[in-house]
Formats: C-alpha cells, structure tokens, sequence
C-alpha cells in the first residue's frame, strides 16, 4: 500500500510519514521546502516538491497511490495575508479531493482540528456537538470550511472522512503548532511561566503519538464520512503547568495573572500587526479561549478505532527529555 | 428570582448566545427560530449541559400568522415568561432603487410588526410576575442615518422608539424595558469576513456576539434603559453627538458606504465562482451553523 501524506514537512505529518515507513508502508511525501527533506530520509519514503496550489505536483506526488493522509494547513494564530489561511486550508483541500478522485483514491483521510468543534459547556464536547461558539479566527473558519467541502464530496460517493486532534504536543521538529511544547521549552529556558488567574479552565491535550497512531488507525478501520476526535486527556491550565513544573524536576515559577492585561497586550499586539505586519506573540482570540472550556471525549475512536490515550505525565515526560535533549536545556 | 425567558431568533448569532448566557444564569427558555437552523439541535445541547427547562417552535416570524401561533402555544402551555428578548431581525445593505420590495417587506414585518405583535399579546403575561424584563435588539444603525440602510435603520429607530416609549408608561411597574443598540457583530463568518474588509476603526468596534448576549442581559436586568455595549462603541457613540451635523453626516456616510461596498466584493466573489467567497454568503453559512 502506498500511502500520500501531505505536510510532510511539518510537526504531526512528518512523524506520520516516517511512522508509516517505520510500520513498512511505502510513503509519497509532498513538502514544499527542499531543507525538510532531510527530516524525512528513509527508504520507504518518496518526496515530492509541491504546493497545495499546484495541481500538477499533487497529482505527480499522487500517482500509483490508494491512500491519502490531507495533514498540510496553515496552522497558526496570524499571517501577513489573512487570505492565505482560505487559500492553502481550503482551496488546498479542495485541490486535493478533486485529484483524489481522479486517481480513484481509495480513503482519504482529512486532518481538522477540534477547534471547528468549538468551546464546551458543562460536558465535553464530542463530534455530534453543535457548534455554540462564535468562530473568531480565520484558521478555524477555514478549517471548518475545509470540513464542509470534504462532507459535501462524501455526500456524492467521496471515500473521505475526518480526524480532529486537539492540542496537540510532544516530540517532533520545530513547529509553532504546539502551544504546549512552546510553553516546555519556555519554562526550562526561564523557569518561569505565566498563566492566567482563571487555572480552573479546562483543555485537552493528546500526544502527537497517540494521534499518529489515529491517523492510521482511522485509515484501517475509519468509516467514510465519520469524524473522529483523537485527543489525551482533559487538564485545567493549572493542572497542565503543575504536572510540567513537576516533571522537569528543578524550582521554577508559575506566575498568576488576570486576564484583562493580556487582553490589552493582545489588541495592542493585534493592532501592530494588522497596521505594521509585526507578528503576534498572542491575540486576542488566543486569550478568549483561555477563559473557555475545550474538554473533548474521545469515546468514539477509543471505541470504534481502537485509539489509545498515553497518561498525561508519561506523554509529559518523555516529551521534556526529548526537548531537554534537543535544545540542550 | 428564577426567570423564564423567551428569545426570537435564538439558533443563530446574537440570538444563540443569548440562549446560551441565559441557560448560563439558569434560566428556563423558549426559543423560537426558523426551521432546519439548528435549533433542536441547540436544545438538546443546552439540556444537557445545564439544568433548565427548555422548549421551541420553528416558525418564520415574518408571517403574522405564526406569530399569532406563538403566542396561542406559550399560553397554553402557561409558560411564566418574566423575560422577553426580542432579538429576531433581518437587516443587510441595499439600493433602495434596485431591491424587490419583498426584501423590505421582510425587515418591516420581522423586525416591527412580528416586535411589536410579540410584546404586546404578551403584556399580560408578562405583567403577571413578580418582575419582568423586555429586552428589544435596536441596532447604532438606528443612531447614525446613512445610505443603504433606509429600510433597516428606520426598523431600527422603530424599535429604538417603541421601547424608550413603551419603557416610560411601565415606568413604575413590575415591567422594564430596555433597548439594546450594537454595532457589528461577528455573528456569522460572512459578517466576521465583511468586518475584515473595513478600515480598522469600523474594524475595532466588531464585538463577539457572546460579549454582547452577557452585556446586554447583564444591564437590562440591572434595569438600564439604553445599553451600548462595547466600549469603544460608546465611545464614538457620545463623540459623535459633540460633532457637527456636516461631519457627522460625512463619516457616516464613509462608514456606510464602505460596509455596503465590503458587501457587494463578497457577494460579487462569490457569484464569479471562486470556492472560498460563495461559501461566504450569508444564506450558506445561515444553514451551516
């Protein structure tokens, strides 16, 4: 079986692909960047030089494949070009069904995020929760529009289907992806990290190996037109920074603030950035979400997929060696 | 006091998160919507997630029949509604010239008739509790007379002057009423991808429908009578009152005109055929979320 993984390059695909080759599968690999080749040099791995732009290179990248892995998106809080989030997240999804289809893919697996989901209530929220939220950043509403493009080919025979991770972390390259990892190697840098008074707010957080492993699993035994939330387990703030504080086993800080300063800090940052194309370090997006709920209940692909949860302080562990390690901290 | 509280227009936008704050504040709730917009769906989320009561009618309130038929099912089922938010409207930009009347029509039998019908077939019910709010949806549209805006913002200064009005003769009263008068909401992402389009002072008075529901519910149970909510809003709201006629007449016709114009690049967009800008069209994303 030969495998087309995109986003090859980045955080969650390029653990994928090389856990695909590992597993013996043979890998198309579209990356855009020729440097990221080195992250990706196994025997199993193929790579194509593309863009979600250029029809040509996907259907090059695509061919003699049966299974597609849609990971490439523009996943972060802020570009120079709002409209590059519509272009790459979802014209660049609808670029790749419609090759899929003519190569007569056989599944194809498409990764959003938890975050078209939305904030929770009371309860955690699962895939059939209604979206109650209002969408505030362009990276979720493009997402969400990705999801609809991809349901509505279902709707007309498409082998597709969805899997939403949440926040996400863990061992991998360099990526701004992964708020948590920022946070890890931030506190062994400085000892120092700064969280907001509400601690009592509740994410989830699941580990980028755990949801790999959804990946294929959702590949071997994924419904089409189903989603699938791969998540971890649901922490407060508090209990997120108490557990890495404790894990990285020297004195550090956990600094409380009220949200309102971050708020200012956020429009002020926002406001440079919209006029003079600084980018953020947070928005104000990012700090009303810090006041709200993200519980998830992986349930679903526990059950129907056989998805696994690694506990929450073995995940932190190893991902603290391994960024301890590598940035030599 | 434990309030029971009936919301037009409650499946979407504005409307959802005042449902939502509501339920928050345990409230029970009577939501009314148009059909296949969520709105069962919205309830079965709210009941399991907080412990009130919660019913709903799908009804298209521009039709004065069902509003009637509204009001028959609340008082058959004695419903004690104490809390009246009428929030349901229609709105949107248009030349007067070139617009089919049915689309005005829509905006005054919704947002005036269907209002004004609500509030008054259920005075009595409302003035059965022991104390009881009406809080009605206005809009700064009402505040600030540009173009494009003819039909909408004379509904507006309707409802503006209807509950100022209104709110004077149950002065006194277990019945207060207040008038709530945004400026933009990021309700939908066709009016979060509009805001993108404005310069960035019309950008910055944008507030999350979920602030605006807190606020709004927050102050007219504090028994303010006018709410602005947002800051900045209010802001240019009494620095607009200190301008000369000739200038404040100038701006606004800027701000309008730029609105109307962010409007039309959308719409055009997404007529051309380009993927991403259809899906923006309201009436898509109206049924999608």
């Amino acid at each position: 079986m030969i495998s087309f993984v995109t986003g090859a390059s980045g955080y969650l695909g390029q653990r994928l692909a090389m856990k695909l080759a590992e597993n013996g599968d043979k890998v198309h690999a579209l990356i855009r960047n020729p440097k990221s080749a080195a992250d990706l040099d196994h025997p199993n791995i193929k790579i194509f030089y593309g863009d979600l732009m250029d029809i040509g290179s996907i259907q090059k990248g695509m061919q003699g494949c049966d299974t597609v892995f849609h990971v490439a998106a523009l996943a972060r809080v802020w570009t120079k070009d709002r409209n590059d989030f519509y272009k790459v997240n979802l014209e660049g999804t609808s670029n790749m069904i419609k090759v899929s289809k003519e190569m007569k893919i056989s599944k194809f697996i498409l990764t959003s995020t938890t975050g078209t989901i939305g904030p929770s209530l009371n309860l955690q929220n699962n895939e059939e929760t209604p979206r109650w939220s209002s969408f505030n950043n362009d990276y979720e509403i493009s997402k969400s529009l990705a999801e609809k493009e991809l349901m509505k080919s279902v709707d007309n025979g498409f082998p597709g289907l969805i899997v939403l991770p949440s926040r996400i972390f863990g061992p991998g390259i360099d990526s701004p992806s992964s708020g948590v990892n920022r946070v890890i190697i931030g506190f062994l840098k400085k000892r120092m990290a700064i969280i907001p008074i509400q601690s009592h707010i509740i994410g989830n957080y699941s580990f980028i190996d755990d949801i790999v492993e959804g990946h294929i699993l959702a590949m071997e035994k994924g419904e089409i037109g189903e989603k699938y939330i791969l998540g971890g387990e649901n922490k407060t703030l508090f209990e997120l920074f108490e557990v890495i504080k404790n894990s990285i086993n020297q004195k550090g800080i956990i600094l409380k603030i009220p949200l309102w300063p971050m708020m200012h800090f956020s429009l002020l940052s926002q406001f440079l950035a919209d006029r003079f194309g600084i980018e953020p370090k947070i928005t104000p997006d990012f700090v009303k979400r810090l006041n709200e709920n993200a519980a998830f209940d992986c349930s679903k692909a526990i059950s129907k997929l056989g998805y696994f949860i690694t506990p929450f302080d073995q995940a932190i562990t190893s991902t603290i060696q391994f960024l301890s390690k590598k940035h030599q901290l | 006091m434990k309030h029971f509280v009936l919301i037009t227009g409650a499946s979407e936008g504005l409307g959802k998160s005042f449902a939502i704050e509501s339920a928050k504040r345990g409230m029970d709730l009577f939501l009314v919507s148009l059909p296949e917009t969520g709105l069962p769906e919205l309830c079965g989320l709210i009941k399991s997630n907080f412990e009130v009561f919660v019913d709903f009618l799908e009804l298209d309130l521009t039709d004065v029949q069902n509003c009637i038929h509204l009001i028959d099912y609340v008082k058959a089922k004695n419903y004690p509604i104490s809390f009246l938010i009428n929030n349901a409207g229609v709105g949107g930009n248009y030349r007067f010239a070139n617009e089919s009347f049915i689309v005005f029509n829509r905006m005054i039998q919704l947002n005036i008739t269907a209002l004004t019908l609500i509030t008054h077939k259920l005075m009595d019910t409302l003035q059965d509790q022991e104390s009881a709010f009406i809080l009605n949806v206005s809009s700064m549209a009402a505040h600030f007379e540009g173009p494009y805006k003819q039909v909408y913002g004379a509904t507006k200064s309707y409802i503006y002057y209807f509950s100022k009005s209104l709110g004077q003769e149950l002065e006194n009263t277990n019945v207060h009423v207040s008038v709530m008068s945004p400026g933009g909401i990021s309700s939908n992402i066709s009016h979060i991808r509009k805001s993108q389009l404005l310069n960035i002072f019309s950008k910055s008075t944008f507030l999350d429908p979920e602030f605006v529901a807190e606020y709004g519910i927050q102050k007219c149970l504090e028994k303010r009578v006018e709410i602005i909510p947002g800051r900045l809003t209010k802001g240019y709201f009494m620095f607009s009152k200190l301008l000369p006629k000739f200038i404040k007449k100038k701006l606004i016709q800027n701000t309008t005109t730029e609105i109307f114009n962010a409007q039309t690049i959308l719409h055009n967009k997404g007529k051309n055929g380009e993927a991403i800008r259809e899906r923006l069209k309201e009436r898509i994303v109206k049924n999608a979320f």
